[in-house]
């Protein structure tokens, strides 16, 4: 009388083939759950633009126009100074232009959350 | 004197405490009847609150990217630069909060947009102070690394390097 564990290992013996294909799909689903959870915790996610219902925000995505890095060797004379001055200077310029992480588009006000009745006056307090 | 510092201040404290108007939260009514347009409205400012933290960290990445080579470079030039060192380890440690706040703010503001707010109105409001407390950080984030930024540009100019 065989055991159960000798039929097992005479079945997948005789459908080696079978159980290459079942190792290769239990491996994939493993990799790509990895890589899922990877994507979900390194924040990666957040930035990525290509998810459904980010469509309208791609064009807002500006890249960089900086067609090469400022060298970390050479020389400081007043090319260099002036270059890193320049470089520094745009960056302040682009961030200011950019919008804040400000409360104005999420208060009450902006999302309809206040009481009837409820009047907003100039100095935007609430009465 | 001191004491009388100190009286003026609790007096000035209290008559600005009671010069502001209480700020009335929605009632359940208000909140159940508005919440799923206001769920609209901030889904939308997540997508463009996306869009917005992609361009800063970009820009402030090449920042430090130009910060990094600026001290390399004065390095091998033998100019002693602690300060730009340790201006430049300020903005990265700071750069570094403004990515792990803006990965919790955005965590929070999805579970506020999924939320079954007709269902939990009050919830669904104290979750929406939690965001916008969590928002106002990042805007004291990204002030600060304004303030690194000239803080930096200012000591680079002091090193005068023209006259060496």
């Amino acid at each position: 009388m065989k055991s159960k564990l000798a039929k097992a290992k005479e079945f997948w013996q005789s459908h080696q083939f079978a159980l290459f294909v079942i190792a290769c799909i239990a491996f994939a689903i493993l990799m790509t759950s990895a890589s899922l959870w990877l994507y979900r915790q390194s924040g990666a996610m957040k930035l990525d633009m290509s998810r459904p219902g980010y469509e309208k925000v791609r064009k807002k995505v500006e890249k960089s126009q900086d067609d090469e890095s400022y060298p970390s060797s050479g020389k400081i004379d007043k090319k260099a100074e002036d270059d890193f001055n320049k470089r520094l200077k745009k960056y302040q310029d682009d961030l200011g232009k950019m919008g804040t992480f400000d409360n104005s588009s999420i208060s009450d006000e902006t999302l309809n959350l206040k009481n009837p009745g409820e009047v907003t006056v100039d100095s935007g307090e609430t009465q | 004197m001191k004491k009388l510092a100190s009286v003026l201040m609790t007096i000035l404290a209290l008559a600005s405490g009671l010069a502001m108007p209480a700020v009335a939260m929605p009632t359940e009514d208000t909140l159940k009847a508005a919440c799923s347009s206001a769920q609209s409205q901030l889904n939308r400012v997540e997508k463009s609150d996306a869009a917005l933290r992609i361009n800063r960290g970009r820009i402030y990445n090449e920042t430090l990217e130009l910060f990094y080579a600026m001290n390399a470079r004065l390095a091998s030039n033998q100019i002693a630069a602690a300060e730009l060192a340790s201006i430049t380890a300020d903005f990265d440690s700071e750069l570094t909060h403004f990515r792990e706040d803006y990965n919790d703010y955005d965590d929070d503001m999805t579970d506020l947009i999924e939320m079954k707010c007709d269902k939990k109105p009050t919830e669904f409001y104290q979750k929406l102070e939690d965001v916008r407390d969590q928002r106002l950080g990042l805007d004291n984030r990204i002030k600060r690394l304004s303030e690194l930024m000239s803080e930096y540009q200012s000591s680079f100019k002091e090193l005068k390097l023209d006259e060496k």
